[in-house]
């Protein structure tokens, strides 16, 4: 290939912008770290923010149910829930106050409506991670509500019972999504 | 059937993805996703900002690695060409449709098998599209329907390196994270195999696939028009079998409809999501993961594709298309239709009559 005098003048243009390149990416190292740093802490703050304000929000309900009064717990749930009637943590607690009480289809429906808002509360590592007592509920109850829903395949109540642990177990499972 | 170098090759492929397919999962991807494309774009597109799920943002070193290694192999044995011009628009569609058929059934035509060889009996549904989906677009070949040859003349020369550059630019923001990029710290992005692992996956399974043309769709493609004389048949049940074995020995094999990894009840809606992908599979020439090969080889025509692939990845997520063990949305139903849309008229407008 026989390079004119067009081509030489691109080529030292080539040159010269991967060397502009390479400087202005070496210059912008310290930038990006600060970046990286900053948005990892906001990242951290946030989430530490919603954990403490979680425990805060909820703390009434938490003390009821450590004090082993159910009841109560659901009706301070109730109270929290007229604030924040979306909030993925508030059905989580009536999942796990439900199957303390010994609700299981309740539980399940709990815990289903709060993991489709907001999935980490079936991830291992999440502060409020509810994985044991969700494969524990699915274990326990899938088989019997799989057999009562043969029993009577038209009954729609049971027909979303078995849905839901179906789609918990399938959440436990993992998978990408 | 002659089992010359080639067949060698193929079926070389077909284990070597089972084999791995299977093992990424089992060194750190999420269940039954250890090679799933469309998976990969999405977490690639948020990993680059492209969408915000905070729970799908990661860019997968295995996506670079498939074109970065067909690259390799392409310029090993003096394959390198760059091409193109062919329906480019209908091609960055078609790659945007892809995903969203992908994104409605959960998983590329590979993760379709890999389900399939854990035991997920939901994705039969998935394989029953695929297939009708291969022969529709066999189908619509036969009757002419065709984007055009590629051609040399057609793209620029030097054009086809631009995919190769992207990627090798991805694969420098895998070891020098600029600031925009985005690592999930939950869900499923932030289950991942070791990096230099699934680098090296990618690049053993670009450069094998690049010398073998291994494709899903391409292998049903080939067993519906030649049978058994199909080499890529012999890599598919390659491909099967390593799967397979890989997930029985793994304690990976669960049978059943309910309950399996990243799976929804929503059989139709599954089979039409394959079904699309089958059929602009067979209309662009080749399966999501065959898109990114070819794009490592020099046919900017599957760069696009790729390109449109990321859009989808991107949008899929943002719109709220894409299916969850919950089910598939309305958005995910509708986008469906849509990509339907451009299949039937595509084919209407496309179609060479005599």
């Amino acid at each position: 290939m026989k390079l004119d005098r067009f081509d030489k003048i691109l080529l030292s243009l080539l040159a010269i912008t991967v060397v502009a390149l390479v400087v202005y990416s070496a210059r912008s190292f310290p930038e990006k770290t600060t970046a990286i740093e900053t948005r990892s802490m906001e990242r951290d703050l946030a989430a530490q923010a919603r954990v403490g304000l979680l425990e805060k929000l909820y703390a009434p309900v938490t003390g009821a149910m450590q004090a082993g009064q159910k009841q109560e717990a659901l009706l301070k749930l109730e109270e929290v829930n007229t604030r924040y009637p979306g909030e993925a943590h508030g059905f989580i607690l009536k999942g796990e106050i439900l199957y303390r009480m010994g609700i299981l289809d309740g539980a399940a429906a709990g815990f289903v409506r709060g993991i489709k808002l907001n999935g980490d509360y079936i991830d291992k590592n999440s502060p409020f991670s509810k994985r044991n007592v969700i494969a524990i509920l699915v274990e326990k109850s899938l088989p019997t509500a799989l057999s009562a829903y043969k029993n009577s395949p038209s009954n729609p109540v049971l027909k979303e019972n078995v849905a839901n642990l179906n789609y918990l177990k399938s959440r436990l499972a993992g998978g990408c999504e | 059937m002659r089992f010359d170098r080639h067949m060698v090759t193929v079926v070389l492929s077909g284990l070597l993805l089972g084999f791995f397919g299977v093992m990424l999962s089992v060194w750190g991807n999420p269940e039954n996703s250890g090679i799933c494309v469309s998976c990969f774009i999405e977490n690639s597109a948020g990993a680059l900002g492209l969408h915000n799920n905070p729970r799908l943002q990661y860019l997968r070193p295995e996506l670079v690695g498939f074109v970065l290694g067909a690259f390799a192999s392409a310029l090993y044995r003096r394959e390198f060409r760059s091409r193109g011009g062919s329906a480019p628009l209908f091609r960055f569609a078609s790659g945007f449709f892809l995903i969203v058929g992908c994104a409605v059934f959960i998983g590329c035509p590979i993760k379709l098998f890999l389900r399939f060889t854990a035991g997920d009996l939901t994705s039969l549904a998935g394989v029953a599209g695929l297939i009708v989906g291969v022969g529709c677009g066999l189908k619509g070949l036969a009757k002419g329907v065709e984007l055009g040859r590629l051609s040399p003349s057609a793209a620029p020369r030097g054009s086809g390196l631009l995919a190769p550059a992207a990627f090798l630019i991805f694969l420098l923001f895998i070891f020098v994270a600029p600031s925009f990029l985005i690592a999930s710290e939950k869900g499923s992005s932030a289950q991942h195999a070791p990096l230099l692992i699934s680098l090296a996956v990618g690049l053993t399974l670009g450069f094998v696939a690049q010398g073998s043309r291994f494709c899903i769709t391409g292998s049903i493609r080939d067993i519906l028009l030649m049978g058994r004389r199909a080499p890529l048949l012999w890599g598919g049940i390659a491909f099967l079998a390593a799967a397979l074995l890989a997930n029985l020995s793994n304690g990976r094999f669960n049978p059943g409809f309910a309950g399996q990894p990243g799976s929804h009840q929503e059989y139709i809606w599954s089979f039409l999501g394959m079904g699309l992908v089958g059929w602009l599979s067979v209309l662009i020439g080749g399966c999501p993961f065959r898109q990114l090969v070819k794009s490592g080889e020099g046919d900017s025509d599957a760069a696009l594709v790729v390109a449109g692939m990321f859009l989808g990845g991107a949008l899929v997520q943002g719109w709220n298309i894409a299916a969850t063990s919950a089910g598939v949305p309305l958005g995910g139903k509708i986008a469906v239709i849509s990509g339907f849309l451009l299949v039937f008229a595509g084919s209407i407008l496309l179609r060479e009559r005599e």
